[in-house]
């Protein structure tokens, strides 16, 4: 573990306990004010209505609105909480708010203000008992007063200062967990419950005009990572810098300005496209909805552009298709379309050609492939085809339950890997040719739950290198050779079992 | 076999012909649409009520299929002599029901076995495919995928079929999980000597477990033959343009060739060649008359009108291909010994 994460987690920790008290402040606030409403204002409010000295409304104001503010503030404190527990700063940071702090402040104070004014009509109605039971929303003061108060150290919680790099996206230590309902005991515990470790340290560049492959079995995070890029879910901690900026802790406005940039490819092209639009409204929605053209025509001019480039030829019989007149493989070009018609500078291809017909990926393939040449746009691939992949990247990364365990140019880690996992995923693909040698299954058993991963190395329980270190120590990421990087404390070893069990010379093609 | 609809008949499977023996894979190729899942059904006679099977006859063992009844299907063949692995079989089990139970079923409703009997086959089943048999008290939600595979296929095995059919059987499955399964299937042929249909849309799947190898094109096989034929010297320009576009994990990065345009609507099958819109070597011959099935070498059939020029033509190329090879597997030395 880093001392980057040490810090982190003391911070949190320290943060986490202050939180515990503002949390049970404000539960005894709630229960204070509960109790004062159901068995003494019902009954001042009966009066007072009766008198017709005030309107419903008031009676409402005074007496309803502290209880629900102070629900809020007490479910505010309690996620605050499971934040800090589970070290998202980045969650800790959005439920962080001074507004609503300040909002809870007022309303809370507010009434024991005008029962206890002299002169006011509540002040005349009421004794000195009755006046102290109506002042109890009061105490919902303290937990906001200390939700203030803990702004400076969550604002403490900030990312590591990075050196400038020219890449166009940077993520670094990226984590996501997903939490698994928390119960009450849990949280009296001061556990953060059982969650899914999605994504776990995960850090990478992509330069401009490169593609980068994220490879790896299903439930290995490597969607999570392309979702977080476009903050379709908030990464657990970590950052992910596009062109030297974090978007993780942009303004939503100031995001939204930067997301016509990054434009995204999903895996089924039956989904993705809206089946009630024509194809012209599908790819110029987001010129549309970004205010990016100002006319009908400019936009026409754009959408034909795109079509063009993506080999829907001649674009003009199309624009008025539906999608259930097209094809897989042309509403998969519609979608890429769509991503370019915003002159983005990176795509993110989750599986773009996972669900098409064989004779029709390559096609997908080239045109992404043209687009990177011609436009110089970077793309962040995710797959699960390694033997795709090494066509079509030029740098992959291989993930395992959360983490990456290798990368490096894909000819070479496919051809060569160094990670027992990436030797047993080469191992079990099949190749297009009788003569070949069977595919073999390396790893024992099946992938861990990314609930509970395995301590140390989250491969050893599978691994034929296993070695007693590997359950304890986890291996990092280390650049073991030029481009080339491994998470094994075996790697030596492993890379040389695997350069002996070679049945035939890697390259010698089928063509025999 | 059609498909009647409001539309017109889908020719789904269109004169279509293979054998297999004991003991053999054969694998059946295509892409989707291509009919490849319609034989499946049509061999087994699990057809929905508007397909009619226009002509040809589906003999086992020497009988034909075609006449026999819904009732004497159920009795006498489907499960006890052909099996069918279905299409998405992680969905095929039924989640409410424990995943022994349903195994046990399939044991008691086609044969006189009591239910503890059926009980000690199922857990023995279940061992056979890899799966503890303690297992077999939970319910598919507790299966993982690949599990769920492997008790298909246990609930397929249960009657000792001659004849098992595998249809897309590892589709959706990661690929060590699929390559166990890969296993699993060539070690049950090589133990009971069942026959094993492997359909498929993965041309590398099928060249990795499969015998003989049949590609299927809008409803017909344009080239049938064993593997190593096929695959080595594809003779038609589908097969070639297929195995043109399959990225081979083991070859050096090169650029995938595509097929232009998409397979035809089967109401309306082109003329001629069904391939002949797609197909770079088409010529007027290809669009005005179907191509006759030849024999282009003993045992491998193909259905071109041009196979022997392709055949010629690939020869040449093959040539030059030794050539860059021979230079490619010393450039391969020279890096081996750099690591």
């Amino acid at each position: 573990m880093s001392e980057l994460d040490k810090a982190t987690r003391e911070a949190t920790s320290k943060v986490e306990t202050w939180l515990l008290f503002a949390w049970m402040l404000a539960a005894l606030a709630m229960l204070a004010t509960a109790a004062t409403l159901i068995y003494f204002e019902f009954g001042l409010a009966l009066i007072a209505l009766g008198s017709a000295k005030i309107s419903l409304g008031t009676v409402g104001a005074l007496f309803f609105v502290p209880t629900v503010v102070d629900g809020l503030l007490l479910r505010r404190a309690g996620r605050m909480r499971a934040a800090a527990l589970r070290e998202d700063t980045v969650g800790l940071r959005r439920l962080d708010s001074t507004w609503w702090s300040l909002a809870t402040i007022a309303v809370s104070v507010a009434v024991p203000i005008v029962v206890f004014v002299p002169g006011s009509p509540e002040y005349v109605k009421l004794d000195f008992v009755g006046r102290v039971f109506t002042a109890l929303p009061a105490l919902g003061a303290i937990p906001g007063i200390m939700l203030i108060l803990l702004r400076g150290p969550i604002g403490e919680l900030k990312p590591p200062q990075l050196p400038p790099s020219d890449a166009i996206l940077e993520v670094v230590h990226l984590k996501k967990y997903f939490g698994v309902r928390r119960s009450l005991s849990e949280a009296f515990r001061r556990s953060a419950g059982g969650m899914v470790h999605a994504v776990d340290d995960v850090s990478f560049k992509i330069g401009k005009a490169e593609i980068f492959g994220l490879a790896g079995e299903s439930g290995s995070g490597k969607t999570t990572v392309l979702r977080t890029a476009l903050m379709l879910t908030e990464p657990t901690s970590g950052a992910v810098i596009f062109k030297g900026q974090d978007i993780t802790r942009m303004d939503r406005s100031e995001f939204k300005k930067q997301r016509t940039k990054i434009q995204v490819v999903f895996q089924d092209p039956y989904e993705s496209v809206n089946p009630r639009m024509p194809v012209f409204d599908i790819v110029a929605e987001g010129l549309m909805v970004n205010n990016l053209v100002s006319s009908r025509a400019e936009a026409m001019e754009k959408v034909t552009k795109a079509l063009r480039e993506v080999q829907i030829t001649p674009p003009e019989d199309y624009l008025l298709r539906y999608p259930h007149e097209l094809s897989g493989g042309q509403r998969q070009r519609v979608a890429i379309a769509r991503a370019l018609v915003l002159d983005p500078e990176l795509i993110l291809a989750d599986e773009p050609v996972s669900m098409l017909d064989v004779s029709i990926r390559a096609e997908i393939i080239n045109i992404l492939l043209g687009i990177r040449e011609k436009r110089g746009i970077s793309v962040l691939m995710v797959t699960h085809d390694l033997a795709l992949s090494k066509d079509m990247v030029d740098r992959i990364a291989i993930m395992y339950v959360g983490q990456i365990v290798e990368s490096g140019p894909p000819e070479e880690v496919v051809a060569s890997p160094y990670h027992p996992y990436t030797h047993a995923l080469t191992a079990a693909v099949p190749v297009p040719d009788p003569q070949a040698p069977k595919i073999k299954v390396l790893a024992k058993g099946e992938i861990p739950t990314n609930i509970s991963p395995p301590s140390g190395c989250r491969f050893h329980p599978r691994c034929p290198f296993v070695q007693p270190i590997c359950a304890e120590k986890e291996p990092a990421l280390q650049e073991v050779s030029p481009g080339r990087q491994v998470a094994c404390h075996f790697w030596k070893e492993a890379h040389e079992a695997f350069l002996k069990g070679l049945d035939e010379p890697v390259g010698s093609g089928a063509a025999s | 076999m059609y498909f009647n609809t409001k539309d017109g008949d889908v020719k789904a499977v269109d004169g279509v012909g293979f054998e297999i023996a004991e003991r053999e894979i054969l694998g059946i190729v295509g892409e989707s649409g291509c009919g490849k899942s319609s034989l499946a059904s049509t061999i087994l006679k699990l057809l929905p009520h508007n397909a009619k099977l226009v002509e040809g006859k589906i003999l086992l063992e020497g009988k034909d299929l075609v006449p026999l009844s819904d009732a004497e299907m159920r009795s006498k063949i489907r499960w006890t002599k052909i099996s069918l692995v279905p299409q998405g079989a992680m969905n095929a089990l039924n989640p409410v029901f424990r995943v022994g139970d349903q195994i046990s079923e399939a044991i008691t409703l086609h044969t006189d076995t009591s239910r503890s009997a059926a009980k000690v086959r199922t857990g023995q089943l279940l061992k056979l495919v890899g799966v503890d048999p303690s297992r077999a008290s939970h319910y598919p939600h507790e299966f993982s995928g690949g599990m769920k595979q492997r008790a298909m296929i246990a609930m397929s095995l249960a009657l000792n079929p001659r004849l098992l059919i595998a249809d897309e059987p590892t589709t959706a499955l990661d690929v060590i999980v699929q390559a166990g399964i890969i296993r699993l299937l060539m070690s049950i042929r090589d133990e009971f000597g069942t026959a094993i249909i492997l359909i498929s849309h993965d041309l590398a799947l099928v060249a990795q477990m499969s015998d003989k190898t049949a590609i299927m094109y809008a409803g017909e096989f344009v080239e049938y033959g064993s593997s190593s034929d096929v695959y080595g010297t594809p003779l038609h320009p589908y097969t070639i343009g297929l195995v043109g576009a399959f990225a081979d994990i083991r070859k050096p990065k090169e650029p995938l060739t595509s097929i232009p345009g998409s397979p035809p609507n089967l109401i309306t099958p082109p003329e001629g060649c069904r391939f002949n819109p797609r197909c770079p070597y088409a010529a007027d011959l290809c669009r005005s008359k179907e191509p006759p099935i030849e024999e282009a070498s003993p045992g491998h059939l193909v259905a071109c009108h041009f196979w022997k020029d392709i055949k010629a033509e690939k020869k040449s190329q093959e040539e030059r291909e030794t050539d860059r090879q021979e230079e490619r597997g010393t450039g391969d030395a020279r890096r081996g010994v750099g690591q």
